[in-house]
């Protein structure tokens, strides 16, 4: 075997060969090679042990760097107020401008919130339906209903709106020492319907 | 979390706004009171068949069975009331007392007349309660309450409200 090259001494200083390649190549290299492959170990072990003296030192630092990132993982969002130094607590400030500062750290919400109202409102406004004064204001015409009691207009020349009746209903009726008598009576346009309840009293021989 | 405070605020922005809405729109007025007119009117058989002309808007219905039994028509009094939900009005009759509730108002849209829940009590010229009811009718529409009173004739209480 020749002469080993630098690269192959280092290999064998780092262990980085099998035992039997280690033999062939110490037998090989020589007086020479053997301080060479010990000068190199020598200088591992040097820059080993200066690289373990630098972690050790920085070892204690890192520590606490990773307590406090975990610390600050595990807090919730601090709040704008809270997070204040606490200088600014020990002021006292008055309730003034607490509330200045309380506006000025929720201008988002309130915008936001403006901005909902406001697009709530605008929507109600166009999708509301007509207010029901217009529903008063609707009369059938007397023309249209002769004789219907007060609910007649005084006829006009636009074609009446004319509503749908509905007829009356007598939800309940209890009658005290008589007999309750109900019936309608059809108006003549033949719309609208006049409920009558009628009570026939039991000392009174005559009923309608 | 800044943006969920966000959303937090403006789903609390909407639900005060339609708070505010439903409760200030103009479309609710079932609160509203409403006017009505009542006429005490006694009826009898007579030589001189007259309706009062105060009656003209109701001789119609006066002149049609079983009204058509008598033939004097006589206004005893005229109320104008305005009801407003759940507080009872209490009318002093020459015949006794009517006590009017207005129970619901109930609007039904443009083509349908606004609906009128009442609750009538009557009670006679001796305080007795004769009838206690609860009828719908619609808004404009005549109501009839009547009781037949010794001598032929007939005690009347004509009502007609709108909102």
């Amino acid at each position: 075997m020749s002469n080993p090259s630098d690269s192959e001494l280092m290999m064998l200083a780092d262990g980085e060969l099998d035992a039997a390649e280690a033999r062939a190549l110490e037998r090989a290299a020589g007086p020479t090679g053997t301080v060479k492959v010990a000068a190199v170990r020598e200088v591992g072990e040097l820059v080993r042990g200066h690289l373990e003296l630098a972690a050790d030192d920085a070892e204690e630092r890192l520590s606490g760097l990773w307590d406090l990132v975990e610390r600050r993982l595990d807090q919730p969002q601090p709040e704008g107020a809270a997070a204040r130094p606490a200088r600014a607590a020990a002021r006292e400030p008055g309730v003034w401008s607490q509330l200045v500062r309380w506006f000025d750290g929720h201008r988002a919400h309130l915008l936001t919130g403006a901005l909902s109202a406001g697009a709530v409102a605008a929507l109600a406004i166009v999708l509301r339906e007509e207010p029901r004064v217009e529903i008063r204001t609707v009369e059938v015409p007397a023309k249209v209903t002769p004789g219907d009691g007060g609910t007649g207009g005084s006829g006009g020349t636009q074609d009446p709106v004319v509503l749908v009746a509905t007829p009356p209903e007598v939800e309940s009726l209890e009658v005290n020492g008589g007999t309750g008598t109900v019936f309608t009576i059809q108006d003549d346009d033949g719309g609208s319907e006049t409920a009558v309840i009628w009570v026939t009293p039991d000392d009174v021989l005559e009923g309608i | 979390m800044k943006t969920r405070s966000l959303l937090t605020t403006s789903a609390l922005a909407l639900c005060v706004t339609i708070g505010v809405l439903a409760l200030t729109a103009p479309a609710a007025s079932a609160d509203a009171p409403i006017a009505c007119a009542v006429v005490e009117i006694e009826a009898s058989t007579s030589d001189a068949p007259s309706i009062a002309a105060e009656l003209r808007p109701l001789e119609k219905k006066l002149k049609k069975p079983p009204f058509s039994s008598w033939n004097t028509f006589k206004q005893l009094g005229a109320h104008e009331v305005s009801l407003e939900p759940m507080k009872a009005s209490t009318l002093t009759l020459t015949h006794g007392k009517a006590q009017l509730l207005l129970r619901e108002v109930t609007a039904r849209g443009q083509k349908k007349k606004t609906r009128i829940s009442l609750g009538i009590s009557v009670d006679d010229g001796e305080g007795k309660r004769v009838l206690d009811s609860k009828v719908a009718v619609d808004a404009g529409d005549y109501l009839v309450v009547g009781r037949s009173l010794k001598g032929n004739r007939g005690h009347l209480i004509a009502m007609h409200c709108k909102p």
